[in-house]
């Protein structure tokens, strides 16, 4: 626990140094694209085949290594979830510098990005890049300890631990060789077992570039502690219910966690079964190495920032943390980060905008029944954000919908310049309309009945939100607006079936495998994300199916632009596939629009105000559209499965066997298509083509698809 | 008032399907085609090509034979899924009439007398117009006018039938008399309905053109009058005759077809 209170002592101590811009909305890349994000997947592999015809590797195999691994970093950098250039990229890199400072060779090599995630954790590829997340930028306690992460992935590079680990597990699971007779169980053992002799090595040749730069040695074993902690929040602060509350306005204690679970401390788990050894042992071979405290000259915390600096840096990523709890639907772990950063940051934007948002989301998320997104699990949570999550799993939906709209309204008062606060209130008195009876909101105070003498049912817990309005019908506006948001969704209500209406406009759908949905038209330039092409043929090996899609996806991303002219749709594709159409500011607005898809993706198509819109509506004023198009293409191929009884009908009956020969031994095929196009202007979908069909990939057929739909967008032309 | 909400929302929802009907989009934007069909099938006891009787042996024809139609095909896409063709078609082929023998026996009053051991083939030619509606399957991710499609079709066929240059033995049975002679019948004329479905896909070549594969089966029948010359001895019989080789010729066809679409 030490390093944990180390770390408020720490963060307390610097809030006067606090210095996230007021207009921070999310981090983005900065200067020229990097070769790695520029570069296409099949120049990486065929170099790395190049590079590593040498290896004790057959050819095959040299084929393999390089397809996958390739594969694996192109689609992280590409993805829109990778970060360059940015502060804490910048920092990263500037750090691996100064490690590497005696190391020319590698200093040239290897270069750092940040990946938008949470989890602690940081690792290296064979191709030298080195990936840090943002949680691990947001919850080491100092430069030492990111420093001797860095360190640790540097000495995975230097002694190619990824190729060697490959090599290995061709050995071990290979049919021949000296492994062949153990069984499953031993061959998985033996694997993770080299796995943490990797990380022993790692660890010590770390302590040379580390100590070169003369950082504390204690450190490392407090970033240890860290690590074994990475699960937990930045700080540990008790979660204040009471800002939901007023002098009138109590959350029953049925709702509230009587006492937290404790932090565990378990250094010497059982890691047989894992694939890094515990902390014991990681610390014991240091101690080993170079003795348990400060020996030498070694002490410092900071060389190449300040703490000031730091702080800074980490600031922002703590502040990113929170777009990505929310795009994961963690709420109750946003809201939990939004209040320890307040407490530096009391009137920030970014983090009012966020807290609302979060309320927003858990009051959307558990009237449609995914409550589970953000509230499962409670009981195996540790320390003082356990009560959140009590909090958030015990509360059913009507009380949710209740405290959520009180709160947004009520934090939101004197923002009414905000058009994303306006809409999220908006959006939430709505929801509460729509799924809380009228008639169970209070208007005023009960009065206490004193004269019946007759024994009362026992209040319900949830009652206690009868009340939650009672202060904010004092304002004439939210009075406004809450009445008209009742009285429409009646009128709703009693004139029609919403639903059936729904299924008028799809009833032309009803066919297997082909669902459309056309409610654009008139639509005549997109922003629009590059095809992708999936060739999933299981008889064949996965490198195999790899190449075969990215050489499909090239041909298809050239038809999918001439086809779209051909309709007369222009099309602004955020992702474009040649290196020389790329650029940052590109690359930037791409991640705003993946950041979007991905939160909602969480609620699959579903009404719903996401968070990210707010960052949208930027790109639809400079690129002049409403609408983002996306588009797939996958082929699906797997061998016939035996059918006996058919083998044995036929065989006896003689006439059909040659039928059944060709039936059996005839590949399945199965072709998808999907093009989904959203206003974002609305924030929904508002157009889609999905078609599942037994074929063989045709380009003619796809040609077809790809035309007609984007045909039908500019129907009215 | 419930009612007049209901009828009114109802009529506003129908407006609104109207509007959100999809367009036609054809293949890239065309949505017209031209196509030469070849209908192709195995014939058996009757030969495809015809000769006079200076050029064949009796019955030196092969036993099976690949019949042939050609024809011309105009399509339009009505919608993603229905296409209409119109078509003309032209085919030549032939009979045995030694299977055709009944229809030369002569019942005069004076004696029969009848026509047999035929020598030559005579010349069918055939001249068709017909519609066709294509429904293309979208459940097997069908787009008119590409993908797996049912066909409906319906042609009307105008046969002429050539009885000349044939050498065949002449019987008078009353007095027994035997001769071999060429008759001359003339030109018959006959008309044919032929009704038929198919199952077919169709695939791109390129941005123009198209080739369509399919099968067909088909049925047909003779409208009274459909047969106008009465030349013949025994003109009935070979009308039931005719029919019925003709219902088989069509019975089943297999076709390929290359397209043009603008």
């Amino acid at each position: 626990m030490k390093p944990l209170i180390l770390a408020i002592v720490l963060l307390s101590t610097v809030g006067a140094f606090c210095q996230v811009p007021d207009d921070f909305t999310h981090l983005r890349c900065a200067g020229e694209m990097p070769e790695d994000f520029k570069t296409a997947f099949s120049e990486k592999y065929q170099s790395d085949i190049e590079n590593n015809s040498e290896s004790d590797l057959s050819k095959d195999d040299v084929i393999e290594f390089a397809v996958l691994t390739n594969y694996y970093n192109h689609t992280l950098l590409t993805g829109g979830s990778v970060l360059y250039g940015d502060p804490l990229s910048n920092y990263a890199n500037e750090l691996l510098q100064k490690l590497l400072v005696n190391h020319v060779e590698l200093r040239e090599i290897l270069r750092v990005y940040t990946i938008k995630s949470n989890q602690v954790n940081a690792y290296s590829t064979n191709q030298g890049i080195i990936y840090v997340t943002l949680g691990l930028l947001g919850k080491v306690q100092n430069e030492a300890q990111l420093a001797y992460v860095l360190a640790h992935e540097i000495s995975h590079y230097n002694n190619r631990h990824v190729l060697h680990s490959f090599e290995n597990q061709k050995e071990i699971w290979s049919k021949g060789g000296s492994y062949r007779h153990m069984d499953v169980e031993e061959k998985t053992l033996k694997t993770y077992k080299y796995s943490r002799e990797a990380e022993f090595e790692a660890d010590k040749e770390a302590l040379i570039y580390y100590l070169q730069a003369g950082y504390s040695i204690q450190e490392i074993y407090n970033g240890f502690d860290v690590l074994l902690h990475g699960y937990l929040p930045i700080e540990e602060i008790q979660y204040s219910f009471e800002k939901l509350e007023n002098d009138f306005f109590k959350i029953s204690d049925y709702y509230l966690i009587d006492s937290i679970a404790p932090i565990k401390d378990d250094e010497d788990v059982d890691d047989e079964l894992l694939t890094h050894p515990n902390i014991q042992k990681r610390k014991k071979a240091i101690v080993k190495e170079v003795g348990d405290t400060n020996s030498g000259n070694n002490s410092s915390l900071y060389v190449l920032k300040t703490q000031q600096e730091f702080t800074k840096l980490q600031d922002l990523a703590q502040f990113e943390m929170i777009n990505t709890f929310i795009r994961q639907g963690n709420y109750v772990g946003a809201l939990y980060h939004i209040q320890v950063l307040e407490k530096d940051y009391p009137n920030h934007l970014f983090l009012k905008r966020s807290e609302l948002m979060c309320w927003y989301g858990m009051q959307k998320t558990s009237s449609n029944q995914q409550k589970k997104v953000y509230s499962s699990g409670y009981r195996e949570v540790e320390g003082e954000i356990q009560a959140l999550y009590f909090f958030a799993a015990k509360m059913p939906k009507r009380g949710v919908n209740v405290l959520a709209t009180k709160y947004i309204w009520e934090q939101s008062e004197g923002m009414e310049q905000d058009s994303f606060i306006v809409a999220l209130r908006r959006q939430s008195l709505q929801h509460l309309s729509e799924n809380v009876k009228k008639d169970f909101i209070l208007t005023s105070y009960p009065e206490v009945d004193t004269t019946t003498t007759k024994r009362k049912r026992k209040p319900k817990k949830i009652d206690f939100a009868k009340i939650a309005f009672v202060e904010l019908f004092k304002n004439e506006s939210f009075k406004t607006q809450f009445d008209a948001a009742f009285k429409d969704n009646t009128e709703t209500d009693n004139d029609y079936d919403d639903e059936d209406a729904d299924d008028d406009r799809l009833a032309d759908s009803y066919v297997p495998g082909v669902t459309s949905y056309y409610g654009l038209a008139d639509v005549n330039k997109m922003l629009f994300l590059s095809p992708k092409f999936y060739r999933i043929d299981l008889r064949k090996d996965l490198d195999k199916r790899l190449i075969t899609s990215d050489q499909e996806q090239a041909d298809l991303q050239e038809r999918t632009e001439k086809l779209s002219q051909l309709a007369g749709v222009e099309l602004v594709t955020l992702d474009k596939p040649n290196p020389e159409d790329r650029s940052t500011e590109m690359f930037n607005d791409y991640m705003v629009i993946r950041d979007w898809l991905r939160e909602e993706s969480i609620y699959q198509g579903q009404d719903f105000y996401s968070f990210s819109t707010q960052n949208l509506s930027d790109l639809r004023e400079k690129y002049g559209t409403d609408y983002l198009g996306i588009n797939y293409v996958s082929h699906f191929t797997e061998t016939n499965t035996f059918n006996g009884g058919y083998f044995i009908l036929s065989a006896i009956t003689l006439y059909p066997f040659p039928f059944y020969l060709y039936w059996q031994l005839k590949p399945l095929h199965n072709l998808e298509y999907a093009f989904i196009v959203f206003d974002l202007k609305k924030g929904d979908v508002g157009f889609y083509d999905l078609k599942s069909f037994p074929s063989k990939y045709r380009k003619g057929v796809i040609n077809s698809h790809l035309y007609n739909s984007f045909n039908q967008l500019n129907r009215l032309r | 008032m419930r009612k007049i909400v209901l009828t009114l929302f109802g009529l506003l929802t129908s407006l609104f399907l109207f509007a959100q009907k999809p367009v036609i989009s054809g293949y890239l934007g065309k949505i017209n085609y031209a196509s030469i069909k070849l209908n192709t099938g195995i014939r058996t006891n009757h030969p495809e090509q015809w000769k006079r009787h200076d050029q064949v042996s009796n019955a030196d024809f092969s036993r099976f034979s690949l019949k042939s139609e050609l024809e011309l095909n105009y399509g339009h896409i009505f919608s993603n899924n229905f296409v209409l063709e119109i078509l003309g078609g032209h085919n030549s082929t032939s009979l045995d009439l030694n299977y055709f023998d009944d229809p030369f026996l002569d019942r005069k009053p004076g004696g029969y007398s009848n026509y047999h051991n035929f020598y030559g083939y005579p010349k069918i030619v055939d001249w068709y117009t017909g519609v066709g509606a294509k429904f293309y399957r979208r459940k097997k991710g069908s787009l008119a006018p590409l993908g797996v499609y049912t066909r409906l079709g319906l042609n009307y066929h105008t046969y002429g039938i050539h009885f000349d240059n044939i050498l065949a033995d002449y019987t008078e049975y009353a007095t027994q008399k035997y001769t071999s002679k060429l008759f001359d019948f003339g030109k018959h004329s006959y008309r044919y309905i032929e009704y038929n479905g198919s199952i077919g896909i169709t695939r791109a070549f390129t941005d123009h053109l198209i080739y369509d594969v399919g099968m067909t089966l088909g049925w047909g029948f003779a409208g009274a009058g459909f047969y106008d010359h009465e030349d013949l001895p025994n003109e009935d019989y070979f009308e039931y005759q005719l029919l019925d080789m003709l219902q088989t010729y069509n019975l089943i066809k297999m076709y390929g077809s290359i397209s043009y679409m603008f």
